[in-house]
């Protein structure tokens, strides 16, 4: 890894700040439902939070299950192609 | 405008000015490209609405030409992203790659408007022929191959429509291109040719093979058109039809899985849209006013963030070679424009409020849930912060930021800039002031998308899906990028019937071998035994004395009498 100094936005310090201001960010959007009334076509998508905590649970769920497929259907770059990955579309490299 | 010009299609123009393209050459043929889409966009607006242009070809009337309220607004959409692209693709000095983007915009425009099965059949071909040629302009054996496979999928649709719309014919007699629905053989294969197209679970995979091996360009081009004439046909003919609920939900969810593992971004962008063809046809599905409306907005939006993000992928393509995630990272620093103009697209894909997408998907959810189909509501939201999961995230973050891969290449051409600026200008356009394009959506809106519960909920939706990323990266259950091929179902015909035919064609030649020789020696054999019998010294071959003939003779004379007297 190369050094951050030159692009501080990798600096994994940075971002583990983001996370962190992304969880505030979070637990007050989520408190947030308690101050205005909600207009929805279910009982359960009034509960506190309710879109924020689904959000959270599927993409954790699509990740993982990720994990599973790749494990399923990953090759070699080359598997269809024995003559490598080289082979792109690269010609218009200026 | 000319007597003659009002009766030709809309599109013609493109197709007949691309004929002129490699006459021009260098300012000129710039100059001649950006006003062809200009032209015809004049041309479009000329024509009063209603059917308008008939022929009679083999006792058959066609409908060249018809102009309505859905037909017109993608009409529009066609010529913004026309226009779009000619500016993205300026730079270029390759004659091939701009004819056959005007011919496939002429022939995606020609279909839109055309008002019977026949003509809409003609055009279909068209798009399908002439855009091969932007796969094919990449210029390598991979490029050739996935054009192949490209093309035979997509002139295969061609010939299903063409079989569906004679047995519709001979059904009903009727070829107009009107609603079809599901339940006659011509009905159910015009289905067929349409679902194909749009790219529906299992015929989908022609769209992710094919478009990341076009060129850079071509790769913008073709996301626009294809696809989005598949939603209009199905829109116009399919509208209603309970089954395309549960195809789009699934169109929604299962490519994002594909999306999350796959290393090259542009084909990452293929999963993502065709993850959002699928809520297009949900709202095809559903066919009240509000869904139709709703996939027709969504259309407008997607067509544009779509294009916004391959042309923010294309450049970094042709900035440094590569569009693997594995390869690339912190470009954010050498790429600054594109990567804000990427920022903005995957805000649009992503639904965040102010940006396209938000204005438009959320009709389509709320008629879903109008319709009280909850379990697809929630497939649907799942998929929602799946986008926002891979295309939203996942493509700025790899691209640009993630770490830094060495990469120190110069900002986007000038043109490249513009064109994204104009795309990302007008995502953000419609975010804020969703009106305009309300007002011109096939029925009419009442539909308020900044409520104080959508815009809540719905950057709920999104935020978490944000810390879910963060969190998964910080613990390292993210899958990292891999240069890796992924098995999708064109596995099935590029390995496994390759496959099983060339062990057909073994075992047959195997057997032809074994006949042979059977044969072969089935013949020896028989030369042997014959030259035994009848050679000189053969049973019938030598030459017998009288009195022993004369024997035999007796001998065959009285059994033939007994076998006379036991017959009577």
């Amino acid at each position: 890894m190369k050094d951050h100094s030159e692009l501080p936005l990798l600096d994994p310090k940075f971002g583990r700040k983001l996370f962190w201001i992304l969880v505030v960010i979070c637990v007050g959007l989520g408190l947030s439902d308690l101050l205005y009334h909600k207009h929805t076509h279910y009982e359960w998508e009034g509960w506190v939070d309710f879109y924020g905590i689904y959000g959270f649970v599927g993409c954790v769920f699509l990740v993982l299950a990720a994990r599973v497929l790749r494990k399923l259907v990953k090759r070699d770059e080359d598997y269809y192609h024995s003559g490598g990955p080289g082979l792109g579309p690269k010609q218009e490299k200026v | 405008m000319p007597e003659i010009v009002a009766t030709l299609p809309p599109g013609s123009l493109l197709i007949l000015g691309a004929l002129i393209v490699p006459l021009l050459r260098g300012r000129m043929q710039q100059v001649w490209l950006l006003a062809l889409p200009l032209l015809s966009a004049a041309h479009l607006l000329s024509m009063p609405s209603g059917t308008l242009v008939h022929a009679t070809v083999a006792g058959q009337e066609l409908t060249l030409i018809r102009v309505d309220g859905l037909s017109l607004l993608w009409g529009y959409i066609f010529h913004i992203a026309a226009f779009l692209m000619a500016i993205y693709a300026l730079h270029l000095k390759d004659g091939i790659q701009h004819v056959s983007a005007l011919v496939y915009i002429g022939g995606a425009l020609g279909a839109v408007f055309a008002g019977d099965l026949v003509t809409l059949f003609i055009y279909w071909e068209l798009t399908a022929i002439s855009s091969v040629f932007l796969i094919w302009a990449s210029r390598n054996e991979r490029a050739y191959q996935a054009g192949m496979r490209y093309l035979v999928i997509q002139v295969g649709s061609g010939v299903l429509l063409l079989a569906g719309t004679v047995i519709h014919l001979k059904e009903t007699g009727s070829i107009e291109f009107g609603h079809i629905g599901l339940g006659s053989t011509g009905g159910n294969l015009i289905f067929a040719a349409f679902g194909i197209k749009c790219a529906f679970p299992l015929l989908h995979n022609w769209l992710e093979d094919a478009y990341p091996e076009a060129t850079v360009t071509g790769t913008v081009v073709l996301s626009a058109f294809t696809t989005k004439l598949a939603v209009y046909s199905l829109a116009r003919g399919y509208a209603g039809t309970e089954e395309l609920i549960w195809i789009g939900a699934i169109m929604t969810a299962f490519p994002i899985f594909f999306a999350v593992i796959e290393n090259d971004l542009r084909r990452v962008l293929a999963y993502s849209l065709n993850n959002q063809l699928g809520f297009m046809v949900v709202g095809v599905g559903v066919g009240t006013e509000l869904a139709l409306n709703g996939t027709a907005a969504h259309a407008f939006a997607h067509i544009l963030y779509k294009a916004l993000l391959f042309m923010s992928m294309g450049a970094v393509l042709y900035r440094t070679g590569t569009a693997n995630g594995s390869d690339l990272g912190g470009l954010y620093k050498s790429m600054p424009w594109t990567a804000t103009f990427c920022g903005i697209g995957a805000a649009s894909i992503s639904a965040f409020p102010l940006f396209s997408g938000f204005v438009t998907k959320s009709l389509i959810l709320t008629a879903v849930a109008d319709q009280h189909h909850t379990v697809v509501f929630l497939v649907l939201l799942f998929a929602s912060a799946g986008v926002f999961h891979h295309s939203g995230i996942k493509i700025p973050y790899f691209a640009f930021f993630s770490h830094d891969s060495g990469k120190r290449c110069k900002e986007a051409p000038l043109n490249m800039l513009i064109a994204m600026g104009i795309a990302s200008a007008l995502c953000i356009g419609i975010g804020v002031w969703p009106q305009p394009l309300y007002d011109i959506l096939p029925f009419d809106v009442n539909y308020d998308a900044y409520t104080t519960t959508h815009v809540i909920t719905q950057l709920q939706l999104l935020l978490y899906s944000a810390l879910a990323f963060g969190f998964l990266q910080l613990t390292g259950l993210y899958p990292p990028e891999l240069r890796s091929t992924n098995l999708d179902t064109d596995w099935v015909y590029r390995k496994a019937l390759p496959a099983v035919t060339s062990a057909a064609m073994r075992a047959g030649a195997r057997l032809r071998e074994r006949a042979i020789s059977s044969i072969g020696r089935g013949l020896i054999t028989m030369s042997g035994r014959t030259r035994m019998l009848f050679d000189t010294h053969g049973v019938f071959g030598r030459t017998w004395t009288v009195g022993n003939a004369a024997l035999w003779a007796a001998i065959v004379l009285v059994a033939f009498m007994v076998l006379h007297a036991v017959g009577r």
